[in-house]
């Protein structure tokens, strides 16, 4: 418990720091820490890179740091008992794992820029699991420390072999190359106070199987020499491009305020450039749209112009356009939504059907997206997946891109937010958005709501990437962190959450946020105190699941047995009777006339005794808007603080209680169970009936069918 | 013989209107997969009640619901579908047993004209055949499988090894190619299983296997007609779940009435489904008679049928007696001579008959047990039947007739009263051809022509002439209530035959 209320100390602080950069709002540019000068050459043959790598790197922070930390993602790849590969449990269909199939990356030369060679200060580290057999962290101690504020440069040789694609990286037949987290990049040298840290340190992590990117913000130039008959794509600017004499095409690339480089290479692809259009492909009423939601004048909304570079396979060229929509769709939607897209160009590979590994990856302004050549045809083309990868891939140009979360610890900030945005994207589809079919609704969000369970109980969302429960990252890290954003949506109301999704994407653009960072966003702009909500979504275990469990309503039929002895009866009964009627059957009489005139009073005064028991079926207990529905009137609205995880409610009233609906405005996307939400008094058999119906008739279809 | 039509259109026309004329066959069929679907059903919706009745939010299962909805629905009554996926295995299994059952029964309705009332004939159908549907259900069953696998594998195969070298679109056109063989073979395996239990039923075979095999045979060599004329009515059937789908869209279901209204509609359409399944039953009737025996003449002794393994040989003699005898009297005495039994016709032979008579008089059981006729061409057969011994001349009523089966308008012997002079005796004379044997034909036959000849003739004595060996012919005679009673010689230094003669001559 300690520690996650330790998490709130820094929010009056960041709080203070967020009201005073109030008033800027979409930095230009990064701080630049790094800066990465690489020449890259290919031998197609080997399926092997041989580069250099001239890095400046300037120190951030108030300490002088001795060392630098790099990561070696190819090694991951190195073999069977790298930490990647026990994490992935070989069951990556690596069984065959053939020599050609490894990945590996050697350090063959490394030295400051006066020619120091420091090879002789270079070990690996295993800061996550001591794993001896994982070599994907390297760190160089350094003669000197590198004063705060200072800067220091380093040269690097390495050679390096791409394993054969199957996780985000390598190559597959007929030489379509992905190269991605292939250069010994530095990992985050993170000041005191930086996403809450106590002490300045290195954060750099091993590759594991769940988890990619943290890295620093800088300048990229890379000149990435392969035979003439690839056709390249990049990172950022082709700024130039020389043929060599021995048939190889150097190809440079430059750009600025991105942290990763990744580049792809096909002899066989086809490259289409169309350009986004700030003018021409938002119209005035989408930008006017946005900024009443996001109540900012509009030509701070102004989106700019994208070169978009698709790299199509040759067999997939048919579905050239759908790709370009849903580029344009995914810039113009985020753009708008959270900030313009600041690179000149982006880049969409697509992948070939061997190179499945390689589908679905992101990269600062190079993203892959994933496609067969049947989703051009009808039906398999009512399957909007080609779409939802580009959207998400682009995405995370948002969330990683711009906000550099580090995923290692907190894989939420980037693929739970990258969900969202995909399906925040994918609602201009319509409600089947997913799968177009006339049976079933795969709208935004219902694939995450129907993969929730009570269940899904035994993680937190704010948990290193390799360290939930077997086969939950997925859960955890994409779908009910997007439950958990729509949630706020709900709660907060779309336009008010919109603007809270802003300010954080403004303010930590090019920067590095944590969790902590976000909490206090939303609740600066909504002036709302979240923070139980966060405690036990984001930081606890357990699910959020109210319930209406029991619901009567019974007529008050009068009152029986003996009235309480009131002094009128004893006034009555002392009264002397009256002479003239000493009859017991006059008295009789009137009694029961007395009798029928209480039945007809009770009668007018009719009276509902309804009760209703409420539960907290999960372990999570957050307040919840209960509505009442009677016979007559208007319904009644209610809220269930949920303190206690049980209550029953007895309501007297004049009328009887048809239904009750626990969070009516499905507020709450987070909700394990929407069925038990709402409950009626008196069931009703019809959509049973039909259900069945449905199924006696098929099932007779299927019977006759049989055996013919 | 009437020519049986080639014409898918006209055969699933035909075979429409034979299923419009018997329609209980459609509602038996409608009713029995009805009961077993309704009790696979029943406890399943009283539970799906029970759990969702009184939760409002289920009712959006009725018109799209979301995934999410679905899936915690599914959740919700987990136990519930756990045990309805068993029992939707357990009705399946069923269905394919009543489904052999039902088999039986309708083709044995299509195929008998008795006046038994419907119900008696489909349960004798259902009963009688039962074991050979299921026998035969097993063995398409088995060849589908077999077939499924060596005809895909070679797809997949290639596929896989196509996809390892980036060749996604021939990969995928593979794979679809492999997916449409596994419906084209089902398909092809079950018309042939339809078009064996058809032949199982008419010509009352137990050889099951062979059966299927050569039915396999008739598939493939006569692919256009069957699969054309499965086609039309699976159409027909598209059509109509399309009208549903409709209709289905129109119909309100939040009121108890517009769910009734869409169950009516639902059942209604299920009877139709029915009636295209004994339609198809029908046209697969009718082509088997086009196919099985031959619609042209085969030549002498060896008949084209025989070539695809259905003529098999008499297993038994055929009881074949008649007189060579001289001719007596005049010409044209008995014309018009016309009885009926339950699946028998007997009609006078007119020349049309040539080619069958042609056939029936070189089968070797025929030349064996009769005689050689020596008719080779179909003009032979015609003046024989226009003047040869079979007429009786002069003795009205007397003559061999042709057998038709009702059911399927084939002519499929011959039976009728002869005269010997020599002995002067009358006898009944009858030969069925060899497919046709072995279903009671030749006493249903000769019990008819007695009759006809005791009351409408008037005669006081009939009696049957046959000879020791042939046994099949004598346990006849001995059915139509006829005891041995002396050896004869047709003709002076002819081999003397039986004489069976009735137990009591009439007064």
């Amino acid at each position: 418990m300690g520690w996650r209320f330790a998490r709130w100390l820094p929010f009056p602080l960041l709080a203070l720091a967020a009201v005073a950069a109030s008033g800027a709002s979409l930095p230009e540019r990064s701080e630049r820490v790094v800066d990465y000068d690489i020449a890259v050459r290919l031998d197609p043959e080997t399926k092997s890179i041989t580069g250099r790598e001239r890095i400046v790197w300037r120190n951030p922070s108030n300490d002088a740091v001795p060392d630098l930390w790099f990561h070696l993602y190819l090694n991951a790849f190195r073999n069977n008992e790298s930490t990647f590969f026990r994490e992935s449990g070989g069951s990556l269909r690596r069984d065959h794992a053939s020599d050609e199939g490894w990945g590996w990356i050697d350090l063959t030369a490394i030295r400051l820029a006066d020619g120091t060679d420091l090879s002789a200060a270079l070990d690996f580290q295993r800061p996550d699991d001591g794993n001896e057999n994982d070599f994907t962290v390297a760190r160089v101690l350094l003669p000197k420390p590198v004063r705060p504020g200072g800067e220091i440069t380093v040269e690097i040789e390495f050679r390096a072999t791409l394993p054969e694609v199957y996780a985000r990286s390598g190559w597959a037949a007929n030489d379509f190359l992905l190269v991605g987290q292939w250069f010994p990049k530095l990992g985050v040298y993170e000041p005191a106070g930086m996403r809450g840290r106590a002490a300045g340190g290195w954060n750099c992590h091993q590759y594991h199987a769940n988890s990619e990117f943290y890295a620093d913000y800088g300048s990229y130039r890379v000149e990435i020499t392969v035979p003439s008959a690839f056709v390249v794509g990049a990172t950022g600017v082709r700024v130039e491009e020389h043929v060599g004499d021995d048939g190889t095409t150097t190809h440079v690339y430059r750009q600025d305020d991105v942290h990763d480089f990744g580049w792809t290479a096909d002899p066989s692809f086809l490259e289409v450039v169309e350009t986004f259009s700030g003018v021409d492909d938002v119209s005035l009423e989408e930008y006017k749209e946005a900024a009443r939601r996001l109540d900012r004048p509009l030509e701070e909304l102004k989106l700019s112009d994208v070169e978009i570079h698709l790299l199509l396979q040759p067999e997939h060229a048919a579905q050239r356009e759908r790709a370009l929509a849903a580029t344009k769709l995914a810039l113009r939607t985020f753009g708008l939504a959270w900030g313009r897209y600041p690179y000149p160009t982006l880049t969409v590979v697509d992948p070939p059907a061997t190179g499945d590994g390689a589908a679905g990856m992101e990269y600062p302004t190079f993203v892959t997206g994933g496609t067969r050549w049947l989703a051009s045809h009808w039906p398999f083309s009512n399957l909007r997946l080609p779409e939802a990868v580009i959207v998400h891939e682009i995405g995370h140009q948002w969330w990683y891109g711009l906000a550099g979360s580090n995923e290692f610890e907190e894989s939420w900030l980037d693929e739970g937010f990258t969900d969202y945005a995909e399906n925040l994207a994918m609602a201009a589809y319509g409600p089947s958005a997913y799968l177009e079919n006339p049976f079933v609704a795969i709208g935004p969000q219902s694939a995450n709501r129907a993969s929730n369970s009570r269940d899904r109980r035994y993680d937190a969302i704010r948990t290193v990437a390799w360290g939930f429960s077997p086969r939950r990252y997925g859960f955890y890290s994409y779908y009910k962190p997007s439950l958990v954003l729509e949630t706020l949506r709900g709660l907060l109301g779309d336009a008010i959450f919109a603007r809270a999704m802003r300010t954080y994407a403004e303010r930590f653009r090019f920067r590095h946020p944590s969790s902590d960072d976000f909490y206090a966003v939303v609740q600066e702009v909504s002036g709302q105190d979240l923070r139980d909500l966060f405690a036990q979504v984001i930081e606890g275990r357990g699910a959020f699941d109210p319930a209406v469990v029991r619901a009567t309503s019974d007529e008050v039929g009068g009152f029986h047995g003996h009235p309480a002895p009131v002094s009128e009866h004893y006034v009555i009964a002392a009264a002397t009777p009256d002479p003239g009627e000493p009859d017991g059957e006059a008295a009789g009489a009137a009694a029961e006339q007395g009798a029928k005139d209480t039945d007809e009073e009770t009668d007018e005064a009719s009276e509902w005794k309804s009760v209703i028991d409420l539960r907290h079926q999960g372990e999570v207990r957050l307040p919840v808007t209960v509505e009442l529905r009677f016979a007559e009137g208007e319904p009644e609205r209610r809220t269930w603080d949920g303190e206690v995880p049980w209550a029953r409610w007895e309501i007297v009233g004049p009328s009887r209680l048809v239904e009750v609906v626990v969070d009516p405005d499905d507020v709450y996307a987070i909700d394990a169970d929407r069925l038990n939400n709402r409950l009626s008094v008196e069931a009703d058999a019809k959509p049973a009936l039909r259900s069945s119906l449905r199924l006696l008739f098929w099932l007779q279809q299927a019977l006759a069918g049989v055996g013919f | 013989m009437t020519g049986a039509t080639t014409n898918p259109f006209r055969l699933a026309r035909l075979g429409l209107d034979r299923a419009r004329r018997h329609l209980p066959l459609a509602l038996l069929l409608w009713g029995a997969h009805l009961a077993l679907a309704v009790l696979t059903v029943a406890p399943f919706a009283a539970g799906f009640a029970r759990l969702l009745g009184d939760r409002p939010a289920a009712a959006a299962l009725l018109g799209r619901p979301s995934l999410d909805l679905v899936v915690q629905v599914l959740r919700a009554g987990g136990e519930l579908f756990g045990t309805f996926s068993v029992a939707l295995l357990v009705a399946a299994l069923l269905a394919l047993l009543l489904n052999a059952l039902l088999a039986g029964g309708v083709l044995e309705v299509l195929l008998t004209a008795d006046d038994r009332p419907l119900l008696h004939r489909f349960a004798r159908g259902a009963g009688h055949f039962a074991g050979r549907m299921l026998r035969i259900g097993a063995f398409a069953a088995t060849i589908a499988l077999v077939l499924v696998v060596l005809a895909t594998l070679p797809f997949f195969g290639a596929a896989k090894r196509l996809a390892e070298n980036d060749r996604e679109i021939a990969a995928a056109c593979l794979r679809l190619g492999g997916v449409a063989t596994i419906g084209l073979v089902l398909l092809l395996v079950l018309l042939a299983l339809d078009l064996a239990r058809v032949r199982l039923v008419r010509d009352g075979r137990r050889d099951t296997f062979r059966a299927l095999r050569t039915s396999f045979w008739l598939v493939l060599r006569h692919p256009f007609r069957i699969v054309a004329t499965w086609l039309l009515l699976a159409l027909a059937l598209t059509l109509i779940l399309a009208l549903y789908a409709l209709v289905a869209r129109l119909v309100p279901t939040t009121a108890t009435l517009g769910i009734l209204t869409l169950a009516l509609v639902q059942q209604l359409l299920l009877v139709a489904r029915a009636a295209l399944r004994v339609a198809l039953w029908a046209a697969e009737i009718e082509i088997v008679r086009g196919l099985v025996p031959p619609p042209s003449p085969a030549p002498a002794g060896t008949p084209a049928i025989e070539s695809l393994g259905l003529g098999a040989e008499p297993s038994e003699p055929l009881p074949i007696l008649e007189s060579d005898g001289p001719r007596t009297g005049t010409d044209g005495a008995s014309e018009g001579t016309t009885l009926e039994t339950p699946r028998l016709r007997l009609r006078e032979l007119t020349t049309d008959d040539a080619a069958f008579v042609l056939r029936l008089v070189n089968e070797p059981a025929f030349v064996a047990n009769i005689g050689e006729k020596n008719l080779h061409t179909l003009d032979d057969a015609r003046r024989f039947i226009e003047t040869g011994p079979w007429r009786c001349p002069g003795r009205p009523g007397y003559g061999q007739l042709a057998v038709e089966w009702r059911a399927l308008g084939d002519t499929v012997g011959i039976c009728g009263l002869l005269y010997r002079e020599t002995l002067d005796v009358t006898d009944v004379g009858f030969a069925f051809l060899p497919e046709y044997r072995g279903r009671g034909f030749a006493t249903e036959a000769a019990e008819a022509v007695l009759r006809h000849g005791y009351e409408t003739l008037g005669l006081r004595e009939i009696v049957g002439l046959t000879t020791r060996e042939n046994v099949a012919s004598v346990r006849v005679l001995e059915k139509l209530g006829m005891r041995f009673s002396r050896t004869v010689a047709l003709a002076a230094g002819k081999p003397e035959i039986d004489l069976y003669a009735p137990l009591e001559v009439r007064s």
